[in-house]
């Protein structure tokens, strides 16, 4: 296709890093893991004081 | 490398927790002598009836409030299969098996090991409340294991 003259030729930026990781939304996986870390600590408290009450 | 903010968070957060679990574990183990039952005496299996302690095994009075119970475990009881301790007693337990892998277990207490044949293992308890405790076997041992059990009397 034959070029404008007002318009110039447009390439990728080549310089500039675009991180796509960056601009993800990963609330619902910080939520999501964290929720399954607070259910292992419970899980260790309890079997530790299950423990600890029979010494 | 790179890692996103909040793979950042993660890690921290499961450092710190790993951190904190080992540093309680490890300061209750010293302070307070937890430890897993464990025992370095071995014995040849095929000749327990004459290795002492287990030429005689029953309950052994160490001092006033200590007890020794030297156990044999074997295919599908334990000998003796009944002791009597009285209340407030610390009991330890050296247990031996003569034939195949079996466990000693108190259920509801922290007394809960593996009993190899060759292998003498330690564990012990202070019984405080009367009673009578139920000990089991939960190492799948045979036909019988389901009526391997004996009892301790603490009055």
């Amino acid at each position: 296709m034959a070029q404008l003259p007002h318009q110039p030729n447009r390439r990728p930026v080549a310089n500039k890093k675009i991180n796509p990781e960056e601009n993800q939304n990963l609330k619902g996986t910080l939520v999501a893991v964290f929720t399954v870390g607070f259910i292992i600590i419970a899980m260790w408290v309890s079997v530790y004081s299950l423990f600890l009450s029979r010494v | 490398m790179h890692f996103h903010r909040y793979e950042k968070y993660w890690l921290i957060f499961g450092l710190c927790t790993l951190v904190v679990f080992l540093t309680i574990v490890g300061v209750n183990a010293f302070s307070g002598g937890h430890q897993p039952p464990t025992g370095m005496m071995t014995l040849d299996p095929t000749k327990v009836d004459q290795t002492p302690p287990f030429d005689q095994p029953g309950l052994k009075k160490v001092d006033d409030n200590t007890y020794e119970a030297n156990l044999i475990a074997m295919a599908f009881g334990y000998n003796p299969s009944k002791i009597e301790v009285p209340v407030g007693a610390k009991v330890i337990f050296n247990v031996t098996s003569k034939d195949v892998v079996h466990s000693f277990t108190i259920p509801g207490t922290n007394v809960n090991m593996m009993i190899t044949p060759g292998h003498v293992n330690t564990s012990e308890f202070s019984f405080d409340k009367p009673g009578s405790y139920l000990v089991l076997c939960n190492e799948y041992c045979g036909s019988g294991h389901h009526m391997m059990q004996m009892t301790i009397e603490v009055k």
